[in-house]
């Protein structure tokens, strides 16, 4: 039962976005820095990451979007989560999240202003971004959280 | 040559079957006799006895008289039961499947957290079992816990019910402990959804079998009759499901099937049929469903639900004063059987569409979206198109010989013009016949005899 103390995360891609390699290296890479991946898959839609989380008791949902739709898909995620009773969960996006090379200060700053903790861009290190989704966790959670 | 019988208890009718087999052979068993009284409501093993007595004067002379017998009861309808979760599509549809498929009946059901109205509601639906679920293994507690909180307030619950524990597996001790410990009636079953994309309702089926076998059984003299036989009773849509488990696995070229039991106040869906086919550009959402999935309509039925299937059909029918005439009569006359060709037209009317919107309820659907690829669908449920065989069951379609289903009238609901959702109903029927009305009888002797008992029920397909 080595799985009890494992932080669990909600992973997929959201929207009609069907791009499916990315997500399947983001599940290998965050099962392998320790933490409980539930993987959605592709096609996503906002509910199914909600209900997910809520089943699970997961502490983040990581959204992605590869398409360029996504701040249409994206947006108010963090409103229904509060809605269903999840106000207080993690929530990273990353990918490409506008329609060519917009300006990443401008787009972090939308994604953000929904209600995003986290914004990645597609050639980030994904490392970095688990080693911070501990640190959130716990300081979010408190030390141990993991289920 | 050897003999076994086999009676349902149902909530009209006692009705039996005696059948002789040759014991060094598998093959198809002989149906020797059937007969059929008037179910004894206030004590139950009355009419069982004149059914059993009348089916061994078919047991020649000289054959022991010691008979096995099997049977199955459909007391009340079956058991009540009250389904709760944590999120509608999933911990709460799992929890209603479950149900279903332990033959049980569905008379509530709430998601998150049970309000002090749910409550109200909850006790009002006077349920046997209250199925809690909730919650990955390891994932969500705070729901259920507060579930339970609110289930230790109800006295109702605790001298009347069962409650059936198949949650998150963290709080499978905490949760019972506190019950228990509260005076309830409580099981413990493992987790009908482990993780997100699994289901897991065998375990907590049984469990609900069990509770069914104890309940049902102190009442109506029902202790009496197990005693006697040796045996406990099966939930009569319990027998059907297992017989078509049985024919899945004894009969595998007969292939995948459903089977409509059709009653007077109810219809019930079974489909043995894998739920998805693999095609192309398709994305399956929500829950995989069981290989055997049962549904069952409450307001679909011949008789007793006349008036809500008579809201389904066509308008015109609907505005004839000789159909709503026919719609009384048999509301009044839940027995009344037509004896001119109108009435019978009218009836095969009603079990066209009785078939139609429970088909239309029990398959998945796919709806069509729209992307920068082209198009996509997203499936939900169950497709089976590709499903030819249907076989009809039930007191009305076993003896109906002049009714076929064909499915025509379903072809609207399965085709898909853009951007709308569409049914997964067959495209093609092959439609046949429970002639002897024995399938539920059959099922009761798939413990003991499955493959004869599944040869059987194929052989007497019409
Ligand atoms: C392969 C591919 C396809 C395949 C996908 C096959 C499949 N099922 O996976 C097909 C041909 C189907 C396809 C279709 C489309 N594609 Co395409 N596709 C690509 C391509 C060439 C590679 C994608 C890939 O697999 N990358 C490798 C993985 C590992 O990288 P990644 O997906 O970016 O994911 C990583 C990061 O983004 C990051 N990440 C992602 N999410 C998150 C989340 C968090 C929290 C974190 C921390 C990190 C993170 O980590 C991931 C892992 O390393 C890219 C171009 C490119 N070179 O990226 C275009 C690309 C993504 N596609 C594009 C487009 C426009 C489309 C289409 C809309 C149009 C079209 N004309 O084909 C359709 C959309 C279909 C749909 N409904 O989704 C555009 C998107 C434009 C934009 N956003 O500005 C791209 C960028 C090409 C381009 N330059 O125009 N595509």
């Amino acid at each position: 039962m080595a799985d009890e103390k494992k932080e669990t995360i909600v992973l997929g891609v959201v929207g009609a976005d069907c791009h499916a390699v990315g997500n399947k290296i983001l599940e290998r890479v965050f099962d392998e820095q320790g933490f409980k991946v539930v993987n959605l898959g592709v096609m996503v839609s906002q509910d199914e990451f909600i209900d997910a989380a809520i089943e699970t008791n997961a502490q983040a949902i990581l959204v992605s979007s590869l398409y360029g739709q996504g701040e249409l898909d994206c947006e108010g995620l963090r409103e229904r989560c509060i809605e269903r009773g999840i106000e207080d969960i993690i929530l990273y996006v990353g990918g490409n999240l506008v329609i060519g090379k917009a300006d990443y200060d401008e787009t972090e700053r939308k994604f953000k202003a929904m209600g995003y903790d986290r914004v990645f861009r597609p050639d980030c290190d994904l490392i970095e971004a688990a080693n911070s989704l501990h640190q959130d966790i716990r300081e979010r959670f408190g030390e141990g959280s993991g289920k | 040559m050897a003999y076994v019988m086999s009676v349902d208890i149902g909530s009209t009718y006692t009705k039996g079957a005696l059948f002789g087999y040759d014991e060094n052979r598998t093959a198809p068993m002989e149906l020797l006799e059937k007969s059929v009284t008037a179910t004894t409501v206030e004590h139950l093993p009355a009419g069982f006895e004149r059914v059993s007595a009348e089916l061994m004067k078919s047991v020649p002379a000289g054959a022991s008289r010691d008979i096995s017998i099997s049977f199955s009861s459909s007391a009340k309808g079956g058991l009540a039961i009250y389904a709760l979760g944590i999120v509608p599509e999933l911990t709460l549809k799992t929890a209603k499947l479950t149900a279903l498929s332990a033959g049980g009946k569905v008379v509530g059901f709430s998601s998150y957290k049970l309000t002090a109205k749910d409550l109200r509601e909850l006790e009002a639906s006077s349920p046997d079992v209250v199925l809690l679920a909730g919650g990955t293994n390891g994932g969500n507690e705070s729901f259920l816990r507060h579930n339970a909180k609110q289930l230790l307030r109800s006295d109702y619950l605790r001298q009347r019910a069962t409650i059936v524990f198949a949650g998150n597996e963290v709080l499978a001790e905490e949760i019972p402990e506190e019950l228990t410990g509260a005076g309830f009636d409580v099981r413990v079953a493992d987790n009908i959804m482990p993780e997100i994309d699994a289901i897991n309702p065998q375990n907590a089926r049984e469990h609900i079998r069990d509770v069914f076998l104890q309940r049902i059984v102190k009442g109506k003299g029902l202790d009496v009759l197990v005693s006697k036989v040796g045996k406990s009773p099966n939930p009569t849509p319990y027998a059907v499901i297992s017989l078509v488990e049985a024919i899945s696995k004894y009969a595998p070229d007969f292939g995948e099937f459903i089977l409509i039991d059709l009653g007077g106040a109810t219809t019930d869906v079974y489909s043995y049929a894998r739920e998805h086919h693999g095609a192309e550009r398709v994305v399956y959402r929500g829950l995989p469903e069981p290989i055997v999935k049962r549904t069952v309509e409450g307001d679909l039925g011949m008789r007793v639900s006349a008036h809500s299937v008579a809201d389904f059909v066509d308008e015109v029918t609907a505005q004839d004063p000789e159909f709503r005439r026919f719609i009384e009569i048999i509301n009044n006359d839940t027995s009344y059987l037509p004896d001119d060709e109108r009435g019978r037209a009218y009836d095969r009317l009603m079990a066209q569409t009785c078939i139609d919107m429970a088909l239309q309820r029990h398959v998945g659907t796919q709806k069509r979206v729209f992307t920068a690829m082209g198009d996509a669908f997203i499936q939900q449920g169950k497709d089976l198109r590709a499903v030819s065989k249907l076989i009809g069951s039930g007191g009305y379609l076993s003896r109906a010989d002049d009714f076929i289903y064909s499915g025509e009238s379903m072809a609207g609901v399965g085709a898909l013009s853009s951007g709308e959702q569409v049914y997964l109903v067959p495209q093609h029927i092959d439609y046949c016949r429970d002639s002897q009305y024995i399938f539920p009888l059959l099922g009761n002797l798939v413990d003991d005899l499955a493959e004869r008992a599944v040869l059987t029920a194929l052989e007497s397909l019409t």
